[in-house]
């Protein structure tokens, strides 16, 4: 096919006007959607005085506010609680998840398809619904206000929805290498830890992950089981010191940009997974 | 030959029900015994007036919510708490949509690097960036409102006015879920041959035609399931209501259904608010989520198979 110069011409004005019409709506979107992320960042590194100034650009640069951070609040106790409560919950909903993942995904047993149908189901129901009789039940076993409660809490009601993709990911992996492992004698607690579980550790990972990223951001449970401030978590310390606004910004900010970073780091490195894992998720139930 | 007249079966193996023991025993104490004492306090009048003393009352606490007492904030919460869903949903699906046919534009080389930046919401913690909002958007000291003073625009009530705050809470919620539906979109985007776009293009169709005939079409399938998970998810929402405004701003008689309150900020308040410390209504308020949020996820299940694949 021959066009005309004209034609042709024609043709690379509008691919050079579509490429570069992409890029500015792309970042001019990136420009508003960043805006309260960089306000931050400026105001945690701006001096005192110049807390709520229109200017996006620090004049004076100073650590003054991550100082006072760690000085006069219990910012550095609340990570602590969060990386107590987040680390263990996820431990634990790990171990409760894969066992159970496994049991779906390689054994007959009586009741699995109901077992598996009531799995879905149980997705269904939020802990936002529950959360009353959460807090009574916590409190009639002694568990409110205590770490181990929370960590119950968070490991118990996200099951349905991690086995439910565990097994998924279990039935993708084929069986032949745990059944050639079962005919060398290996029995079946061995083809589940030395065979299926390395095999599956990528999803197991990224389970871990997500279940980290959910329980640290969480503040609607820890804020019915946990109170004052020595065993808050960095969600419920963040909520209750913004009180005085005005005094507090600055080290609001500060104490913002050091709560996103471990999450941020974890995201990021994990985004391919995780973005996929979930918006599959999403899709598939 | 004679078989015998009973096969002895193989007995099923015990082993698997070990496996399951954990995760079983810590969905019974998390998820099933909490439901069943939800839906048994929604028929009691548990309140901080009978903490003792609290009874069976039957139908009460749903009446008071229907026809009763508490029937005017009900109903108030329950439409906005729909809008809320509806526009949350479609304008986040909306946006990601737009973006992800922006990023899937090969021709611009560094377009990872701007998804990568765009995905930012959804990879910081919203608990956090949600108090962020709240301070940029304060009436009187935030940036924002000093931003547009410094233009000549006077402060504009973001927070305290019932109508500009209920569209400040969509824009943020909007803000912290579009990236999840972008990133969605853009792997049904990824996925459409290219070989389609150039037989359309051969055949002389325009941008928006190659738009409704393919792409439309070649999305559906994730579509639905998306905009029903999405509704399902804003109709729970909590946080996002509970720290922006906690439910605010207040018109009088009522203090605890404010402008922007959803049936979950609601029932938090109703349980665990000041004054009253109403079990039994907030777990009847539950219950009534849970229907509601409930079947969304079994339409979703269903049209996404994961019944059938139980099935197989």
């Amino acid at each position: 096919m021959s066009h005309s110069p004209s034609v042709r011409l024609k043709k690379k004005t509008r691919i050079f006007l579509s490429i570069n019409l992409t890029r500015l709506l792309l970042i001019i979107t990136c420009m508003v959607v960043l805006f309260p992320i960089i306000w931050m960042a400026t105001a945690s590194i701006s001096k005192g005085s110049s807390l709520f100034s229109s200017t996006i650009i620090p004049k004076n640069i100073t650590l003054k506010n991550y100082i006072n951070l760690f000085e006069k609040t219990k910012f550095i106790k609340w990570i602590r609680n969060s990386a107590i409560v987040t680390l263990c919950g996820s431990l634990l909903a790990l171990l409760e998840t894969t066992t159970m993942a496994y049991a779906f995904s390689r054994f007959r047993f009586k009741g699995k398809k109901n077992g598996l149908m009531i799995l879905i189901l149980l997705q269904m129901l939020p802990a936002t619904v529950t959360i009353v009789a959460l807090y009574k039940l916590a409190v009639f076993i002694q568990l409110q206000n205590t770490f181990l409660g929370l960590i119950l809490i968070y490991a118990g009601t996200t099951i349905p929805f991690n086995a439910w993709l565990m097994r998924g990911y279990f039935d993708s992996i084929p069986f032949e290498i745990e059944e050639s492992a079962y005919l060398d004698g290996a029995n079946h607690w061995q083809a589940f830890t030395k065979i299926a579980f390395p095999l599956c550790l990528p999803m197991i990972v990224v389970v871990f992950l997500f279940n980290m990223i959910s329980f640290y951001n969480d503040y609607y449970l820890a804020s019915i089981i946990l109170s004052g401030n020595d065993r808050y978590t960095v969600a419920l310390g963040m909520r209750f010191f913004t009180q005085p606004y005005a005094e507090n910004w600055p080290m609001f900010a500060a104490a913002s940009i050091l709560a996103c970073l471990p999450i941020v780091v974890i995201f990021y490195s994990l985004q391919r997974y995780l973005v996929q894992g979930l918006t599959k998720g999403a899709l598939k139930g | 030959m004679e078989m015998p007249t009973r096969i002895q079966k193989p007995r099923k193996p015990i082993y698997p029900y070990f496996y399951l023991l954990p995760g079983l025993t810590a969905i019974l104490f998390s998820i099933i015994i909490p439901g069943a004492m939800t839906i048994y306090y929604a028929f009691t009048n548990y309140s901080l007036r009978h903490l003792q003393d609290w009874g069976w009352i039957g139908w009460e606490n749903f009446e008071k919510i229907f026809v009763g007492s508490n029937r005017g904030e009900f109903l108030g919460v329950f439409s906005w708490n729909m809008q809320w869903a509806l526009i949350s949903t479609i304008g986040s699906a909306l946006v990601g949509l737009i973006l992800a046919m922006l990023l899937n534009n090969k021709r611009v080389v560094e377009r990872n690097f701007y998804r990568v930046l765009l995905i930012l919401p959804w990879a910081l913690p919203s608990t956090i960036t949600i108090l962020t909002w709240k301070g940029l958007f304060n009436s009187s000291f935030g940036p924002i409102n000093r931003m547009l003073g410094s233009i000549g625009i006077a402060a504009i009530p973001w927070l305290s006015n019932s109508t500009w705050a209920r569209a400040t809470c969509l824009l943020v919620n909007i803000w912290i879920g579009y990236p999840f539906m972008m990133s969605a979109f853009l792997g049904g985007l990824q996925s459409i041959p290219e070989e389609l776009y150039d037989a359309c293009q051969v055949d002389g169709a325009n941008g928006w035609q190659a738009f409704r005939h393919i792409t439309l079409p070649m999305l559906r399938s994730i579509v639905l399931p998306l905009l029903v998970s999405g509704f399902a998810m804003n109709f729970g929402n909590f946080g996002v209501i509970y720290l922006l405004t906690e439910g605010g701003p207040f018109k009088s008689p009522s203090v605890l259904a404010g402008a922007t309150d959803l049936l979950s900020t609601y029932m938090y308040k109703v349980a665990f608010g000041a004054t009253n410390f109403d079990y039994g209504l907030a777990s009847a308020n539950g219950l009534l989520i849970f229907l509601i949020v409930g079947s969304l996820t079994l339409i979703n299940l269903s049209m996404t198979g994961a019944f059938q694949e139980v099935k197989e």
